[in-house]
């Protein structure tokens, strides 16, 4: 089968559009944990509900939710994106493939920690969460790439 | 900026024109620039490039259609949808005290609905601020046309029975915040038990004490989980708007 070559662009573009979601999924869950009274299709049992998760201490860091760190960190992978798509090379000491690996990383890491207190603290997994975290996962791994080709 | 030597046909380029280049000499051949140029030409090249724009590929715009229509589906179906679609709040149950509580025809008044279970500690820790909601001459409620319901989701510790709730109501003391002294819970308004969960999964309540209030239109007005010490003030402020005043 005849392998597709994506192009630079493709990947921005595409770290571009996995930010953009990221960024709506935490949106929403800011909007869940802050004033929300809708019912949800993540709220599927006890198990895989955000509700649960949401309700617990770890939902936020003092009076700010996570899931608004989660947002920012989003926003700023969405703006590098476009960044390196619209030909910006270099941000400040370093290039902008390598801020976008670094933002990647910080989020995956945080990403799993999460996960893991869902699955063995909280005992309930929000999908959103988890949707979020396979967002990142997926910048990361088109970060990698871009930086190994750039 | 120093000349490199172009790795498909040996010319000498500039560093900075090497990606041109092979874009138009070479269109086929697949060459890392980073195994070309060294750290320092790299720097230098992008330095004097001016910014430009990142070319997509025709395989590259059909994947990234077919990511960003599966990713905007997946958000339609879980976050949009159901911001447009209203709850479904009204439930008819049998009350532990034999009546029957039907929300259709609380039509025109404003709704407390609270989720609890008697074995759950912070709902212990609420009945009395909603007993103080309820009986209040200051905000006068019950008289103003408030109705309240306590929807029991059997959700943890022993088997919520009528009785069981019925004895815990007239009973069962505690610390009344205003005396110092044993107080009953007393709380008047009717106790349902959501047998088979049917009611809290319509309002989305996973939860207790999940507190929801209800316009006169049925329609989900405020709605908070968890504890709160400050929930009488909170809700007697969102029942006297709903009142209009």
């Amino acid at each position: 089968m005849a392998r597709t070559q994506l192009s630079r662009g493709d990947l921005l573009l595409l770290n571009a559009i996995l930010a953009a979601a990221g960024a709506v999924v935490a949106a929403y869950l800011t909007y869940e944990k802050l004033v929300s009274f809708s019912s949800s299709v993540c709220d599927i049992n006890d198990y895989f509900s955000c509700r649960t998760v949401g309700a617990s201490v770890f939902s936020a860091i003092g009076v700010v939710p996570t899931a608004t760190i989660g947002l920012a960190g989003f926003l700023v992978l969405l703006a590098l994106s476009l960044a390196a798509f619209r030909g910006r090379e270099r941000l400040g000491p370093w290039f902008v493939d390598g801020w976008t690996l670094l933002f990647a990383v910080v989020g995956a890491l945080l990403g799993l920690g999460l996960t893991f207190i869902e699955v063995f603290v909280i005992h309930a997994v929000c999908i959103l969460c988890a949707t979020g975290f396979a967002l990142d996962l997926g910048i990361l791994a088109t970060a990698v790439v871009l930086r190994r080709t750039s | 900026m120093a000349s490199v030597k172009c790795p498909v046909c040996g010319v000498s380029v500039k560093a900075e024109n090497l990606e041109r280049h092979l874009r138009n000499q070479h269109p086929r051949e697949q060459v890392d620039l980073s195994e070309v140029l060294s750290e320092k030409d790299r720097e230098a090249v992008a330095e004097t490039k001016a910014p430009t724009r990142a070319g997509l590929t025709r395989g590259g715009k059909r994947m990234l259609l077919v990511v960003g229509l599966v990713v905007a589906a997946l958000i339609a179906l879980v976050i949009v949808l159901p911001l447009l679609t209203p709850l479904n709040t009204d439930f008819t149950l049998p009350s532990t005290d034999g009546t029957t509580v039907s929300l259709p025809s609380w039509r025109g008044s404003p709704v407390l609905v609270e989720f609890m279970d008697l074995d759950c500690p912070y709902c212990q820790e609420e009945a009395p601020l909603l007993v103080t909601l309820y009986t209040s001459t200051a905000f006068n409620f019950t008289a103003r046309g408030v109705k309240f319901v306590s929807v029991d989701m059997n959700f943890e510790g022993a088997a919520d029975t009528a009785d069981r709730i019925n004895t815990w109501r007239t009973t069962t003391s505690y610390s009344c915040p205003q005396t110092g002294t044993a107080c009953f819970y007393g709380s008047a308004w009717p106790y349902c038990i959501d047998t088979d969960g049917t009611v809290a999964r319509n309002y989305g309540a996973t939860q207790t004490p999940t507190i929801f209030v209800l316009d006169k239109n049925g329609k989900v007005y405020q709605k908070y989980v968890g504890f709160d010490s400050n929930a009488v003030a909170r809700l007697a402020a969102n029942l006297n708007a709903l009142l209009g005043g």
